[in-house]
């Protein structure tokens, strides 16, 4: 029963390498790549890749101002970042060839393989959810004719020169479904509010209104729980076990929350930082290696500045008891050599799902860089010449789906 | 033909299939056990079972492996029916957890193969299609590697690295992550 010539382990089929393979943790898959040939081969083979874990591969953005909006380059985690790999096509060509009239597409959210852009067609506002590893896509209609606009992405994200915006959130898990979820908060920045939820199924394909338990201005409602409240949508997102995490920031209480909503936008959850940590302010949430990671920020007044000295990785290692465990701890000096920076231009972008490093934008001199907590080294990925707007993580799910089959 | 899983010991016992491994071995199996594999299934809808299953691709040490795999999984599938109508549904779960238990120490016993052999088994599994095996089987490969520098796969599993440095050096290069 020997295997065919050339194969990876004597006496298994290629299909039975992927089959126990696509059983082994993506890091070790990825390791496995140096063993010999067929061993590369066979994991870098497009045919191979549906079946295997996916990672963290880079991430889009784009130039401010330009007419693609918040996306139009890739970066690549691997080498340089500079190259762009094939497998992906910055540009989204194929969103305007099938769907024919699509304007001012804005990137707005990503979640295991799947993009959520905000676009007009027909002078109509609307989504777009697509696989640019497959070149599937399929359009979703706005919530409803009063849903206030995305917020605006930019550099200086805090500021606000609107009222109402809605922050759409896009929940995705193929392990577990085909189908995938939007959430949305109509947050009003002016009254620090969180005026309303809504949410779509790609299965329904149909937006819900939760107004019946959201119960705004009332008691007794979701609203109460935490809707007087902003939503930091800079501050990064998790999807974990088909839970959807984001930070909201309460102003009254000056107290950062984290809440956790199903694919329905009812609250499951909501995580207090803790007390002790209170010096230290919250600012990105992500899912790595499985569990809810946070990045705090000690931090200190300078002149009309707040300046930050430390940055702190977080892990929440169990959801009943809130408990966070510190994973890691780094100075401002130690990064970057001097004592402190301005919290502002430290722009926290990811942590890697598979390993313990995250990325940013030094927004000094715009360069995307990682962090290795491991090894405690920083390397520069890319200058984000012209500037950039919303960057967003990118791990590619390579299955086709009927749930992405255009329509509108 | 009595329809597999039935639960009616006497027309299961009635309906056996004979089995023959590519050493001429013959092995007599009740249908509920060969029916674990999707390939033999297929071959008795289609009623061409008479006169035995020549299997051509699995040596008689395999399949007696095979067939021990399946009368256990059957008979555990087999129990868990039977017994979800006749206790409530406290004792259900506690015969339900021990029947699991079980389940468990006998796929942990049954793994104890050296590699050739386990080889074999998911080569079998995969050509049977009997997916109870085949996850079990490659399981215990993937957690071979699990852990594992390409050094060590190579030593493992006999494998001449036939890259070149500089494929070497790109493939390091592109995912260091991984190698930390």
């Amino acid at each position: 029963m020997d295997g065919p010539k050339g194969s990876a382990v004597a006496g298994l089929y290629d299909d039975i390498m992927v089959e126990f393979l696509s059983r082994v943790p993506v890091k070790d898959i990825r390791r496995s790549k140096c063993v010999s040939k067929p061993w590369r081969d066979l994991i870098d083979d497009p045919l191979h890749r549906k079946k295997l874990p996916q990672t963290l591969e880079g991430f889009f953005h784009g130039g401010c101002g330009s007419s693609h909006g918040s996306y139009g380059q890739f970066t690549s985690l691997a080498g340089t970042g500079e190259s762009v790999p094939p497998l992906v096509d910055p540009s989204f060509s194929f969103l305007m060839a099938k769907l024919p009239g699509v304007e001012h597409l804005v990137l707005l959210d990503s979640c295991n393989g799947l993009l959520l852009f905000g676009c007009t067609r027909k002078d109509r506002f609307g989504y777009i959810v697509c696989n640019p590893a497959t070149e599937e896509c399929v359009a979703v209609p706005a919530s409803s004719c009063s849903c206030p606009p995305p917020p605006p992405f930019g550099e200086n994200t805090d500021v606000y020169d609107g009222e109402r915006y809605a922050h759409t959130f896009l929940m995705f898990d193929p392990a577990a479904s085909s189908h995938f979820h939007l959430v949305q908060l109509w947050d009003n920045v002016l009254m620090e509010e969180v005026e309303a939820v809504h949410s779509y199924s790609s299965e329904t394909r149909a937006w819900s209104d939760r107004a019946s338990k959201w119960k705004r201005g009332e008691k007794g409602g979701e609203w109460g729980q935490w809707g007087q409240v902003v939503v930091k949508f800079t501050f990064g997102r998790a999807f974990i076990n088909g839970l959807l995490y984001f930070i909201v920031y309460h102003v009254q209480k000056s107290e950062a929350l984290i809440v956790a909503v199903d694919g329905e936008g009812k609250v499951c959850r909501i995580i207090r930082w803790h007390d002790k940590h209170k010096l230290a302010n919250v600012s990105f949430i992500a899912q790595s290696q499985g569990q809810l990671h946070c990045i705090s920020m000690d931090a200190q007044l300078k002149g009309f500045r707040i300046h930050f000295t430390q940055l702190s990785v977080w892990v929440l290692d169990d959801c009943d008891t809130q408990e966070w465990i510190l994973k890691h701890n780094v100075t401002c000096s130690q990064l970057f050599g001097f004592l402190s920076c301005p919290d502002d231009d430290l722009g926290i972008v990811a942590i890697h799902p598979d390993h313990n490093s995250v990325i940013f934008v030094q927004r000094w001199n715009r360069k995307l860089v990682l962090y290795n907590m491991d090894s405690k080294e920083l390397r520069p990925l890319r200058s984000l010449r012209g500037g950039y707007r919303f960057i967003t993580p990118y791990v590619p799910c390579f299955v086709e789906s009927s749930v992405l089959a255009t329509k509108y | 033909m009595a329809s597999a899983g039935s639960g009616d010991e006497k027309a299961a016992a009635a309906a056996m299939i004979t089995l023959i491994s590519s050493d001429n071995e013959k092995f007599e199996v009740t249908e509920a056990t060969a029916t674990l594999s999707q390939t033999i299934r297929h071959m008795i809808e289609d009623g061409c079972t008479d006169g035995g299953v020549p299997l051509p691709n699995v040596t008689s040490k395999i399949l007696a492996r095979v067939i021990e795999y399946c009368k256990k999984h059957a008979t555990a599938a087999a129990g868990e029916e039977g017994s979800s109508s006749s206790f409530s549904d406290a004792a259900f779960l506690e015969v339900d957890r021990a029947f699991l238990e079980e389940l468990e120490e006998f796929d942990d016993a049954f793994l104890e193969v050296d590699r050739a052999t386990l080889f074999d088994l998911i080569l079998a599994a995969n050509y049977l299609d009997i997916k109870g095996l085949l996850n079990l089987t490659c399981q215990k490969v993937a957690d071979s590697v699990k852990g594992k520098t390409p050094e060590q796969i190579r030593e493992m599993y006999n494998i001449v690295n036939d890259l070149t440095p500089e494929e070497e050096a790109e493939i390091r290069r592109e995912t260091q992550w991984a190698f930390e």
